[in-house]
């Protein structure tokens, strides 16, 4: 068991405390004051700051209250518990406190006192907070980040309740100044980490940050890469969970899109609901997933390479039903894919930018409307409308959209070479995409982790990656956490 | 923090080295072996292996005393002068090591892939990728091929075990029939494409745990051995040893002709040829990179004051520039190609043997040394854009041919007929007429000149007929191709296994290896519908005349090609016989050569005897059923007697291909026949000898 801390009636031993546990923590709020009707009474104060409303609460009324007494009369009534609110509680040492204070409410010490009160108030933010709008999933939480970082951060914290979760402050931007905090475990993430993060930030000078995708885009090593090397998330429970994998979170205000990093191309393809769903349906949807992000890239080139070079890979049958499907299109078959590719990504784009109800009439009138005229006038094929759908349905199952979109682009250069180089090509393109891939690294961590390189954590990543083990299965951190700390899970049974 | 750049795993050290030994040698080994060794090629891979593990063995002694790379090392060996000389001779390994795979890269592709495009662009191409794949230092190849290693050796295994479907046992024998000569080439080509695991001496620097490369090299050259093994007794049972010494890239072909049972796609070889995609490229990358920082080191010395990153990218420019004209000797003299292959014989690969052993003696391994030599020295003493679109072509399901002497242009007088490609790959079936069947130089050139358009599928389907244009024509009524309807046939109706139809494979390989006779379907017009009555035979290359679908049928039956085998005896008894694993034996009996057929089958009466045997069953005695069984199998023994030794004895056809197994069941006489094949029917007699395991009787 853990060694505890008494609270002393030494008001400055149990600040220095609560000091000791909370350091760096710079979204908790720490204040000195004095009460009683004479100012003698020392007094700390302190709260997670967006969970307490000091304007209006029961806490101010509390402490216009004490600040009517005197010093014996404040004793009595804190342990009379003559406070007049009907929850207050009592903790005798430190650590409780601390946990206390992590609910979101209020804690009060005072000189003289053995006893901190908890107080309570609004707690964390959870009014205003909405669902998030991409990274759905089936079972677990829908809360969304909002686009205030000391929100964020309490959502993090209210998943992840512990004192060694600690919040750096920033300020990036030299006009906007806009903060920015690092969210992260202390124990399990590397110092190294912090500390290269920090760097990066350093090293540039912006005039303002008014979003994470700024950040992401001058820390990034290779900023010429279509893969994100920051992976980003709209899901606080997915921050914490990357938390507790000892990763790091970039939050900055005025956006709700939270970065996380280190990252590999195996966390983008992962979702929150992998680890709430048995073991079996998240293997079977990752691969799925993993397939997808193939497909995405790569089906339209595939098409034009089989029904342009390799006919002889097709059964007879559908080889003519593909022939006569083009019959009577007037362009070549890559004109053709890309015309559809070109008006699917339009009619993407413009359902982004259109409101909501709108954008629903929008994939009717091109799904249905355009695409059945465009068949019907024999300008595109209906087998390319198959093969542009799949290859859309596919993009849309790449859980995070940052890493969609490279998939999306690359696309355009698979169906290029393709044409041009049939199969050949094809495998020119993807060895050009391996290579790549396996040039990148995220922080040090090597991008395709854990295909390659996962001696680094004893083999252990493998154990979730394209399948994912029973949870009970997965007790090691993956590579992102420090080497000597990364037992997550004991079965004590 | 986490990974220390410019280090690589021994799980990466294993892969990179097994994609190293992998591409070329599963190209270019299946057919020297083919040629040299033939069906003893399997030993000669066994003692390539040996050999090659043994001079492992010898690498790995080197390893305590190599501190830093084996530049240094062979710097700090043999002195300054003597280090530059060896490394300059290394670097010289390497480029032309480069360009040659560069060069089969490009033509494997051309032939493979690209028939139509530039060799000078494809090239540019790989070696621009090989650059790319440079860039990233030896951490960025030894991902690409720790995460490729399993997506590409498991559709490889997935192939090989398809594979065996198709693979004739008999193709294996006799063993030990090769002359020393040929197994001690054999040995040294595979040890020679093997050898280049002395690459592993190259990886010290890069390996975080200097003691697992040479665990990893020693799995690989397992690994690859192994695979070896299996892919050669593949290629070999499906085409035949004298047809296997004749081809290009013999696995690339056998990926053509497999199809993977249930599967969707019609053919997979273009899919496959990623094997080779990734396992060339990893040689061609690891040569050029190997080359490119021996290059730097040398020009260290030359230009000390040049910063090392800029001396390292003017290195990978000029060996990548040399790789580039290398290949491109190669594709413009033949000359280039046979001073290339006597260099790598007598000086490339003996270089690269004796340095490390050399070292090894002044570090005075003589244990290792003396073994090596012992086991690998016999090995080295006896070694002397984008086609047409798809609604602009043609897809022939089937085609006549008449005339032997019109083949050539008519192929070109087709095509320029009408405004579309042709394009063959969807041929089903090639109806020839008799005419050219029955004349065996009409036939041979045939062959030759159908071998020349290499984009006619192997797995083509041949049949014979009176008149091939009247055959095609038949589509017309029948609703639907000639071509797709026999292939229906062959392949899903008929009670016939598909691979006992001659396909244009079968005929190429059978030109050369000339073991087996073969029946093709004699395609005839009834009723509006092409019906096969008989068939044309081929007797080992040979045109044998024609016999009837009944002898035919037999003969499937006879070479467990046979679903089921219904047969009528002459008592009327109506006999259906399947699941065969029928075996042949050769004896001699009072001076009379036996071909000993050993029917092993299931058996069940059809028709109205089904029920009298049912009611038999119920009624009769085990000793009366015993009787019932004997009696039934003798009458089929006897019909199968009277007609397989009719055949033989009145057409000279052995209905039993017995030929063929001749080499694995009958060592004396087969040596005997290779001499006078054409005696081997006279001097046979056929016994069948019939075992049935009956169902309802």
């Amino acid at each position: 068991m853990a060694k505890k801390t008494a609270i002393s009636k030494n008001l400055s031993e149990n600040i220095a405390h609560m000091e000791e546990l909370f350091h760096t923590c710079d979204d908790i709020k720490k204040k000195q004051m004095n009460i009683g009707k004479d100012g003698d009474v020392a007094c700390y104060l302190t709260f997670i700051e967006v969970a307490v409303d000091m304007g209006n609460s029961a806490l101010l009324e509390l402490l216009k209250y004490l600040r009517g007494l005197s010093r014996e009369e404040i004793y009595e009534a804190l342990s009379s518990n003559a406070l007049a609110i009907s929850d207050a509680t009592y903790f005798t040492t430190i650590e409780e406190a601390g946990d206390g204070l992590l609910t979101g409410e209020a804690i009060l010490f005072v000189d003289g006192f053995d006893q901190a009160v908890k107080i309570p108030d609004d707690g964390y933010p959870n009014m205003g907070v909405n669902e998030a709008d991409s990274e759905k999933v089936v079972r677990g939480s829908n809360e969304g980040f909002t686009d205030s970082v000391k929100q964020n951060a309490a959502l993090i914290r209210k998943r992840v309740r512990s004192p060694q979760v600690k919040v750096r402050e920033r300020k990036l931007g030299v006009r906007s100044k806009t903060n920015v905090y690092l969210v992260y475990m202390e124990g399990l993430a590397y110092p190294g980490l912090l500390k290269e993060i920090e760097k990066r930030l350093d090293g540039f000078e912006i005039d303002g940050v008014l979003d994470s995708g700024v950040i992401e885009q001058l820390s990034e090593e290779k900023w010429y890469s279509p893969f994100p090397q920051f992976q980003t998330t709209e899901r606080p429970d997915r921050a914490a969970m990357s938390i507790l994998e000892g990763r790091v979170i970039l939050l900055s205000d005025n956006s709700p899109v939270a970065l996380i990093l280190p990252t590999d191309y195996d966390s983008f393809i992962k979702t929150s609901d992998d680890y709430y769903n048995r073991w079996e349906i998240a293997s079977f949807e990752r691969i799925l997933r993993y397939a997808a992000s193939f497909f995405a890239m790569t089906l339209p080139g595939i098409y034009l390479a089989v029904t342009n070079f390799h006919t002889q890979i097709l059964p007879t049958t559908l080889l003519m039903s593909f022939a006569d499907a083009r019959s009577g299109v007037p362009f070549p078959a890559v004109i053709e894919v890309l015309i559809m590719e070109l008006s699917f990504e339009l009619l993407r784009e413009a359902g982004v930018r259109l409101p909501g109800a709108m954008a629903n009439t929008i994939g009717i009138v091109g799904g249905l409307i355009i695409g059945q005229a465009a068949v019907e006038a024999n300008l595109v094929s209906p087998i390319v409308v198959i093969v542009i759908s799949f290859t859309a349905l596919c993009s849309f199952a790449i859980p995070n959209e940052e890493f969609a979109t490279a998939f999306r682009l690359l696309k355009f250069f698979f169906i290029g070479i393709c044409a041009w180089l049939g199969f050949f090509g094809f495998l020119v393109g993807l060895l050009l995409v391996l290579i790549h891939l396996s040039h990148l690294k995220s922080f040090g961590v090597p991008y395709l982790m854990p295909f390659v390189a996962a001696d680094l954590n004893d083999y252990e990543d493998e154990r979730d990656f394209l399948w994912r083990q029973p949870l009970r299965l997965l007790w090691k951190r993956p590579i992102f956490a420090r080497k000597n700390n990364r037992r997550k899970l004991r079965i004590k049974r | 923090m986490f990974s220390e750049n410019n280090k690589i795993s021994g799980r990466q050290t294993f892969r990179l080295l097994t994609y190293d030994l992998l591409g070329l040698s599963t190209l270019l080994v299946p057919t020297v072996l083919g040629r040299t060794a033939a069906r003893d090629g399997i030993f000669a891979i066994a003692i390539g292996v040996g050999a090659a593990w043994l001079y492992l063995k010898v690498l790995k002694s080197l390893a305590p005393g190599m501190g830093g790379s084996y530049a240094q090392y062979l710097e700090q060996r043999l002195g300054k002068a003597g280090g530059a000389l060896i490394q300059t001779g290394y670097l010289l390994y390497f480029v032309l090591l480069a360009g040659y795979t560069a060069y089969l890269f490009a033509d494997v592709v051309l032939q493979e892939l690209l028939r139509e495009e530039s060799f000078y662009l494809v090239l540019l191409i790989l070696l621009l990728l090989a650059a790319y794949g440079l860039w990233g230092g030896i951490e960025g190849r030894a991902r690409i091929y720790e995460m490729l290693f399993w997506f590409l050796l498991i559709p490889l295994f997935l192939m090989l075990f398809s594979a065996v479907d198709g693979v004739q046992t008999d193709y294996w024998t006799p063993v030990f029939s090769a002359d020393f000569a040929g197994i001690a080439e054999g040995s040294y080509y595979v040890f020679l494409c093997l050898s280049v695991i002395f690459l592993s001496l190259f990886l010290g620097e890069y390996v975080e745990k200097k003691e697992s490369i040479f665990r990893a090299a020693s799995g690989a050259l397992l690994l690859v051995g192994g695979i070896h093994a299996v892919l050669y007794l593949i290629l070999l049972g499906s085409f035949g040893a004298d047809a296997l010494g004749t081809m290009d890239y013999p696995a690339v072909t056998l990926m053509s002709t497999v199809q993977i049972t249930g599967g969707f796609l019609k053919r997979t070889d273009a899919f496959m040829f990623g094997i080779w995609f990734f396992t060339l490229y990893a040689l061609l990358n690891s040569c050029c990179f190997y080359g490119s920082s021996l290059l730097s080191g040398i020009l260290g010395g030359v230009m000390p004051k040049t910063e090392e990153k800029a001396r390292k990218r003017w290195a990978m420019g000029a060996v990548l520039v040399a790789v580039f004209a290398v290949s491109c000797c190669f594709y413009k003299s033949r000359a280039c190609f046979v001073w290339y292959e006597w260099f790598l014989w007598h000086i490339a690969t003996p270089f690269v043997v004796i340095v490390p052993l050399i070292l090894a003696i002044g570090r005075r391994q003589k244990r290792v040394l003396a073994l090596a030599l012992c086991l690998a020295a016999p090995c080295l003493v006896c070694a002397g854009c984008a086609t047409a679109e798809l609604e602009d072509r043609n897809f022939p399901i089937e085609l006549a041919v008449e005339n032997t002497d019109a083949i050539g242009t008519a192929f070109g007088e087709a095509e320029g007929d009408g405004n579309r490609v042709l394009d063959y790959s969807h041929l089903k079936v090639m109806v020839i007429h008799r005419d050219i069947v029955e004349n065996k130089e009409a036939m041979q050139k045939l062959l030759d000149l159908l071998e020349e358009k290499r984009e006619l599928p192997r797995n083509t389907y041949i049949v014979a007929a009176d008149d091939p244009e009247k055959i095609l024509a038949l589509s017309d009524g029948l609703g639907e191709s000639v071509g797709n309807y026999l292939e229906e046939q062959f392949e899903n109706v008929s009670q016939i296994k598909k691979q006992a139809y001659p396909t244009l494979g079968t005929l190429y390989q059978e030109r050369i290896n000339q073991t087996e006779t073969l029946y093709i379907p004699y395609v005839d017009d009834e009723d509006g519908k092409p019906v096969v009555r008989q068939y044309y035979v081929l007797k080992r290359g040979e045109p044998a005349g024609t016999v009837g679908g009944d002898a035919a049928v037999l003969a499937f039956f006879t070479d467990n090609r046979m679903e089921e085998y219904q047969l009528s005896l002459s008592d009327g008894t109506q006999v259906s016989l399947s699941s065969p694993h029928n075996e042949i034996a050769f004896r001699e009996r009072a001076g009379q050569r036996e071909i000993v057929v050993q029917v092993h089958c299931s058996g069940e009466l059809f028709g109205t005897q089904q029920n009298a045997a049912s009611n038999r069953r119920n009624t009769a005695g085990q000793e009366q059923i015993a009787q019932e069984h004997a009696r039934i199998e003798q009458a089929v023994a006897s019909y199968m007697n009277t007609l397989a030794g009719q055949t033989l004895s009145e057409q000279g056809i052995d209905l039993s291909g017995s030929y063929r197994r001749l080499g694995g069941a009958a060592r004396g006489w087969y040596q005997e026949y290779q001499k006078k094949s054409a005696r081997y029917e006279g001097d046979m007699r056929i016994v069948y000898e019939v075992d049935i395991d009956w169902v309802n009787l």
